[in-house]
């Protein structure tokens, strides 16, 4: 039996990772060259019960992570010719990591939050739970609304007063963001308790309604919109996954008084198979997408349970394939594309899906290149309303400009897709692209 | 005379032109590919003192980055990558830029030359940019955005116009794939920043990521690949602007799923390596002892302020401290590899 490396990172978080970051295995030969062995997904915990293994030959490893803050961590272990494990775990610092994008705003999880210790920060907290804090006076106002998809029209009712008013929004406009909430919406009771001064908002027992669920949060005359994935049903182990929503200070300054917003929204989903890596995807790091196809699947097709983390597996699965096929890779095992299909097709409340069958149609090559279908699907996509996922809201904007681009080079504009363009592009500013769900940043006045 | 002063309250700046002709000097003499032979540069600076640009004594004019400048230096750019799709196309920008979200706007000299949103003429729509150069043979093309990525009223206001697109995005693609990295030295909805006159603190830290920080010897000799460039900017770039007001500035970075090699090192990287006594406080007394395992050892003086930052070749190095007389006891060293994107080091001190 080969001797074997543990791998971990070693982070003060509230709950283990399994996949919480990648990492770089690599081995030196005798004069001391690198060569890269793995790179691959290990868990973040503080728990030493919780590690990757890998067999390797005896020899002299160099193991590395690069932190969502930026940071990276090294170590230079040597494997000895026995069969124990050598562990290789790797210790976050406790100020350095964020494991929910690579923005750099530090946010370490410690288990013992409390308002003095992290001054300025709040928190809104969902299983269904909304948890805030250091204290209730500093609370933003929020309101969680739902909207029915079985009598949602043809347009989603939240977007189409979104785009209508983003798309003549000028420097003295005064909008109410509450008009956001269309009539036939239903608002989400919710309440508070203090506790240890720790503000907690929960909506109230039976409060949830089906449809598509957004969080408004305002304060100081800045507001948000959030699209939350919620209730979100883990298809590894089942149960409902906490869905969370961050408030913090914008740490972000900027003398411009129109990007200057103080305070950014954040939602997170503690899922098991979508926390860490599959964040790190979400957020823009595609070069996780290697590690991510065999758990994307299985994401994918367990739609019918959830299917808004079939629509984040698509995406990897979208993506990682049209890198490999424009290298003449090819893979037998494509099955999922009609899982794509379904998904556009069986979910019309959702964008996601059918923006990503409409790149799927976009890149197909040769005899299967069926325009009119991706354009059909991008336009679909855009009347579906805001994307879950804030890769959607790129995908859709690339894939109207590339559609776009074609009418113009034939000099037959496209007015349908140029009108769904501009109303995109528009969202597409006022996202955070570094988040992995969507949180648009409505206006101050 | 720049037309940029003051619009839409952006000053003309003095750290572009100093940092695309230092970009556009290491390019000439250093830039090295493992593939590629021959390197061509198209160099447009807007300065307000000089057109020119000096390179082993000898002054070359330059053209102002205009817009009507600029537009044909990209198709030029353009016609160039699409000879041959084993080509390497490397755009670089500084200067202001406007940019929320995922939206990003390049504003050239005589921007502001006009009223309001006419003035978006003057500018690039980066974002189409980038999609449209998908349409060009050369499969990789590397950006590198050294500019703020800030909104104002001109571009949220705007009536859907964020500047020229100059290659219209199609579907009509290559049908290989591209590699497309794209460095930003900011991310959405902050500044970029840089002295005056000077580098900007983005370019310096690539610049230096390209001699060292950046590199990997996963192929045996040393190699700046697209994803490693990465970590070397940010180890760099961390490294500049901390203690200053720039400290929230990080860099960002899209479009590394597939690495591309850049450059290759004429001998061994030099990787910034941070050091500090454990507790920090000792750094402004103690003298730092720094040696290569079967190395000479070299030493540093106290600093009076924050730590060493030093530049090491790869190697194993002991690292430690000693104070001046009276002697104190136990004081170890401690042995830590180097080796790229960057090394921290903490000296226990008891």
């Amino acid at each position: 039996m080969n001797p074997q490396i543990g791998l971990r990172i070693d982070a003060d978080v509230v709950e283990s990772i399994p996949s919480g970051a990648l990492v770089n295995v690599r081995a030196f030969d005798e004069r001391g060259r690198g060569q890269l062995l793995h790179t691959l997904p290990v868990p973040v915990s503080g728990q030493a019960a919780f590690q990757t293994t890998i067999s390797v030959v005896p020899g002299v490893y160099e193991i590395s992570a690069l932190l969502p803050s930026g940071s990276t961590l090294s170590r230079i272990v040597t494997v000895p010719s026995t069969s124990e494990i050598v562990d290789a775990t790797l210790k976050a610092p406790a100020t350095d990591y964020l494991w929910a994008g690579p923005e750099g705003t530090v946010l370490p999880q410690r288990p013992d939050l409390s308002a003095k210790a992290m001054p300025g920060w709040k928190w809104v907290w969902s299983l269904p739970v909304f948890r805030a804090f250091p204290s209730m006076a500093k609370v933003p106002a929020l309101q969680m609304f739902s909207v029915p998809t079985s009598e949602a029209p043809a347009t989603d009712p939240v977007w189409s007063w979104l785009s209508q008013h983003l798309a003549s929004l000028q420097p003295d406009t005064v909008l109410n963001p509450a008009h956001v909430i269309p009539p036939l919406a239903r608002t989400i009771e919710m309440r508070k308790r203090e506790k240890d001064g720790v503000v907690t908002i929960e909506p109230t027992e039976g409060a949830y309604r089906p449809g598509r669920n957004y969080l408004l949060t305002l304060r100081d005359r800045e507001s948000f919109l959030s699209v939350l994935p919620w209730p979100w049903q883990q298809i590894m182990n089942g149960g409902d996954a906490s869905v969370r929503v961050v408030i913090s200070e914008n740490e972000a300054k900027s003398p411009d008084e129109q990007a200057g917003a103080h305070w950014c929204v954040r939602t997170s989903v503690r899922d098991q198979l979508l926390a860490g890596v599959f964040e790190y995807f979400l957020s823009g790091e595609h070069s996780a997408a290697r590690s991510l196809v065999e758990p994307a699947r299985e994401m994918l097709y367990y739609k019918v349970q959830n299917p808004i983390s079939a629509a984040a597996g698509a995406y990897v699965l979208v993506s990682h394939w049209i890198n490999e096929s424009s290298k003449g890779i090819t893979s037998s095992n494509l099955d999922w594309m009609t899982w794509v299909g379904n998904l556009y097709h069986r979910f019309p409340w959702l964008p996601d899906g059918a923006i990503l069958h409409g790149w799927l149609t976009l890149r197909m090559r040769g005899r299967d290149r069926k325009l009119d279908e991706a354009r059909t699907a991008l336009l679909a996509a855009e009347r579906r309303g805001i994307p879950f996922f804030v890769p959607g809201v790129r995908r859709l904007v690339d894939g109207l400009m590339l559609l776009a681009g074609d009418a113009k080079r034939r000099k037959q504009p496209d007015p349908e897709v140029d009108a769904a363009l501009g109303r995109v592009r528009r969202l597409a500013w006022q996202v955070d692209p570094a988040q992995p769900f969507t949180t648009v940043r409505l206006w101050s006045d | 005379m720049p037309q940029f002063a003051q619009a839409s309250g952006m000053g003309q700046l003095t750290s572009p032109p100093v940092s695309a002709r230092d970009f556009a000097t290491w390019f000439l003499s250093e830039f090295s590919h493992p593939t590629l032979s021959e390197k061509s540069l198209d160099l447009l600076i807007s300065d307000a003192s000089a057109s020119t640009f000096s390179y082993q004594g000898v002054s070359i004019p330059v053209e102002r980055a205009t817009m009507a400048n600029v537009e044909p230096a990209i198709l030029r750019w353009f016609d160039r990558g699409d000879l041959d799709e084993d080509s390497l196309l490397v755009f670089y920008f500084c200067g202001h830029g406007l940019g929320r979200g995922k939206g990003t706007t390049l504003l050239l000299e005589d921007f502001g030359s006009r009223p309001f949103t006419n003035s978006l003429k003057l500018a690039l729509d980066f974002d189409a940019l980038l999609l449209g150069m998908d349409q060009c043979k050369a499969r990789s093309q590397c950006f590198f955005v050294d500019a703020c990525r800030v909104g104002t009223a001109v571009t949220l206001f705007s009536n859907n116009f964020y500047g020229e697109q100059v290659v219209v995005p199609s579907t009509n693609t290559v049908n290989r794939s591209r590699s497309a990295p794209v460095y930003y030295s900011a991310v959405p909805g902050t500044q970029a920043y840089g002295d005056p006159n000077r580098p900007s603190f983005f370019t310096s830290a690539l610049i230096k990521a390209f001699k060292g920080a950046g590199a990997d010897d996963h192929s045996g000799a040393w190699r700046v690949d697209s994803d490693v460039l990465h970590r070397g900017i940010r180890a760099h770039l961390k490294r500049a602007v901390a203690n200053t007001s720039a400290q929230s500035q990080i860099i960002v970075t899209d479009g590394l799923a597939d690495p591309i090699p850049l450059h290759v090192l004429p001998g061994n990287p030099l990787v910034p390596v941070d050091v500090s006594c454990d507790p920090s406080s000792h750094n402004a007394v103690a003298s730092l002892n720094v040696k290569l395992v079967n190395g000479a050892p070299r030493q540093f003086p106290a600093v009076p302020k924050g730590e060493w930052q030093l530049e090491l070749e790869p190697g194993t190095y002991d690292f430690g401290v000693t104070f001046p007389p009276p002697p104190r006891p136990n004081l170890t060293s401690v042995t830590h590899p180097v080796r790229p994107p960057s090394k921290r080091v903490d000296v226990p001190v008891p």
